[in-house]
C-alpha cells in the first residue's frame, strides 16, 4: 500500500553553488508514478548514506550535498547526504527527484 | 556510485627524464639539490633540505631554482630523481575521455595530446580549455601543471545525463552536458576554476569546510578568471570578473553565477557577500563555501584594479605565493590568508611598496583586517 506522501529534495553546491529545490506530491502523481517512486524511497539507503556522509571529508570540491524531506501522513524524516556517497541504490531515487529542480 | 570513472592506468614512472629534458652539465649545483629533497625527499631529507633552504627566496629566484632543478635531471642520482615520460617542459599533457553520460566505469580516451580536433565539441572545448589553464601557470607562475612536476591533465565529459556541473576528484577534472545550465565545458573560467582546485589540493590542501573551504573556492574563481583574462590579454578594467557567465542561458535569472567585482549581484537570490559584515552562517555548502568567497573574491578584485594593468601579474603573483607558503595552513582562515598576502607582497615587493599597501587596503576594504581607528 502506497501511502501519501511529499518528497522534497534541496541541492545545495556544485561549481555554480545555487541551491535549488524539488518537491514530489504523490496527489500530483498517478497511482502508478506514486508506487514506482515510493518503491524506489523504499529502497533506497538513506539513513546509511547520511551516516557516510557525516563529519568533514565527505566531500570534494564543487560537488553537490543533498537534503531529502520524506514525509507521510504518520511520519517524516529528514536525510542530508553528499554526492560522494551516493551508489546504485540511492541515484534513481535522486535522479527522478532532479528532474523537478529549477532555478 | 557518483565515483572516479574508471581509467586506464597512469603510464609513465619510467627512469629518465622527460622528452626535451636537456644533457646534464658537468657539475651539480648544491641549492637545486636542497630544492629536491625539500619537494621530493624521504622526511629526513625533507627536514635537513627546508633547514638549508632559505624560505624567503624571491619569486624570481624560486622560479629558477624549479627551472634548474627539471634541467638538473639526470646528473643526480638516478634513484632519486624519476620523472615521468611527456611533453617538453611549458607543454601540457592532456588526456580527454567521454564517459558516454554514465557516472562511473570505463571512460574512453578519446583525445591526447597534439592529436587534432575531434567530431565533438565537448572534447575540444576540453582540450583547448586544460591548455590555456596549463598555460597561465607555466607562462606566468613557472608552474609546470596542477602539481608542478608535469602531471597529466585529465578531463571526463559527458559525465552524467544532463549533469549540470563540472568538479575535481582529487585526479581529474570532470564535465557534464548540463540541464538546466549550458555545456559546463563552454567556459574556460569553470576549466580553470576546476584545474586550480587541483593545484590547491597539491599546494595547500584548504579544507573544503567553512572559511578555509571559502578561501578554497576564492582561489578558484580568482585564478579561473585570471585563466580567462589572460587568454583575452585582457587589463583589470576589461575584464568582467564573472564566473559561469558563458554557460547561463535564458532562463537564468542573472547573467552569471558569480561577480567577483560585486559579489552579490550576479543573478537575483545570488547570496554571496563582498564584506565580512554580511558573512552568511549555513550549514549548507560545506559551510557556505561558494557564498562566502565573495570575501576574498573582491578583496582580490579590488587590488587587481588598484594595482591596475594585468591581474596576472602582481596581484596574481601575490596570491598565487601566498597559496604556496608554507605558513598556509589546511584550516586557515580569511584573516591568516590575509596576512600571508601581506607578508608576501612586502618581501616581493618591499615593505612600503604600492603593492603592500594596495594588498593591506583591499583586505581592510572587505573587513578581513581592521582599519586604523
Amino acid at each position: 500500500m502506497t501511502p501519501e506522501f511529499t518528497l522534497t529534495l534541496d541541492r545545495h553546491g556544485g561549481f555554480a553553488g545555487v541551491s535549488m529545490r524539488a518537491e514530489l506530491h504523490s496527489a500530483d502523481l498517478t497511482p502508478e508514478e506514486a508506487q514506482q517512486v515510493w518503491a524506489l524511497v523504499e529502497t533506497a539507503p538513506l539513513k546509511a548514506a547520511t551516516d557516510a556522509s557525516s563529519g568533514r571529508g565527505a566531500q570534494r570540491p564543487d560537488s553537490f550535498s543533498y537534503r531529502l524531506s520524506v514525509e507521510t501522513p504518520d511520519d517524516r524524516h529528514e536525510y542530508a547526504f553528499a554526492e560522494s556517497v551516493i551508489g546504485s541504490d540511492l541515484q534513481p531515487l535522486v535522479q527522478r527527484l532532479e528532474r523537478h529542480l529549477a532555478f | 556510485m557518483r565515483s572516479s570513472p574508471s581509467l586506464p592506468p597512469v603510464h609513465g614512472g619510467a627512469a629518465g627524464a622527460r622528452a626535451g629534458v636537456r644533457q646534464p652539465h658537468a657539475c651539480i649545483v648544491p641549492p637545486f639539490i636542497l630544492d629536491h629533497f625539500a619537494r621530493s625527499g624521504d622526511a629526513e631529507q625533507r627536514a635537513a633540505a627546508l633547514e638549508a633552504l632559505t624560505l624567503d627566496m624571491s619569486l624570481r629566484d624560486r622560479r629558477s631554482t624549479a627551472a634548474a632543478v627539471r634541467f638538473a635531471v639526470g646528473v643526480v642520482d638516478s634513484r632519486l630523481l624519476v620523472e615521468k615520460a611527456g611533453p617538453p617542459l611549458g607543454q601540457p599533457h592532456r588526456l580527454i575521455y567521454d564517459i558516454k553520460q554514465e557516472t562511473s566505469g570505463s571512460a574512453e580516451l578519446v583525445r591526447t595530446e597534439g592529436q587534432a580536433p575531434v567530431d565533438d565539441a565537448a572534447v575540444n572545448e576540453a582540450y583547448d580549455g586544460l591548455g590555456d589553464t596549463y598555460k597561465l601557470f607555466w607562462d606566468v607562475f613557472d608552474r609546470d601543471s596542477i602539481d608542478d612536476n608535469g602531471m597529466e591533465l585529465r578531463g571526463i565529459v559527458h559525465y552524467g545525463v544532463g549533469y549540470d556541473n563540472a568538479f575535481w576528484n582529487g585526479q581529474q577534472m570532470v564535465f557534464g552536458d548540463g540541464r538546466l545550465f549550458k555545456r559546463l565545458t563552454l567556459s574556460l573560467d569553470v576549466i580553470g576554476h576546476e584545474l586550480q582546485h587541483g593545484v590547491t589540493e597539491h599546494e595547500s590542501g584548504l579544507l573544503y569546510q567553512d572559511q578555509s573551504g571559502a578561501l578554497n573556492e576564492s582561489l578558484s574563481d580568482v585564478f579561473g578568471s585570471l585563466v580567462k583574462q589572460y587568454k583575452l590579454q585582457q587589463t583589470v578594467d576589461a575584464a568582467d570578473w564573472l564566473i559561469g557567465g558563458d554557460i547561463v542561458g535564458p532562463t537564468f535569472p542573472g547573467r552569471a553565477l558569480r561577480d567577483m567585482a560585486n559579489p552579490g549581484t550576479a543573478w537575483e537570490r545570488d547570496p554571496q557577500p563582498g564584506h565580512m559584515d554580511d558573512f552568511v552562517v549555513t550549514m549548507e555548502d560545506n559551510g557556505g563555501v561558494h557564498i562566502n568567497s565573495g570575501i576574498p573574491n573582491k578583496a582580490f578584485h579590488t587590488l587587481a584594479v588598484d594595482l591596475g594593468g594585468y591581474g596576472w601579474a602582481d596581484a596574481g603573483a601575490i596570491w598565487y605565493e601566498a597559496l604556496l607558503h608554507y605558513r598556509l595552513q589546511p584550516d586557515a582562515s580569511f584573516r591568516s590568508f590575509a596576512r600571508l598576502t601581506r607578508v608576501v607582497a612586502r618581501r616581493m615587493f618591499g615593505r612600503d611598496s604600492a603593492q603592500a599597501v594596495a594588498v593591506r587596503d583591499a583586505w581592510r576594504s572587505v573587513g578581513v583586517l581592521k582599519s586604523d581607528p
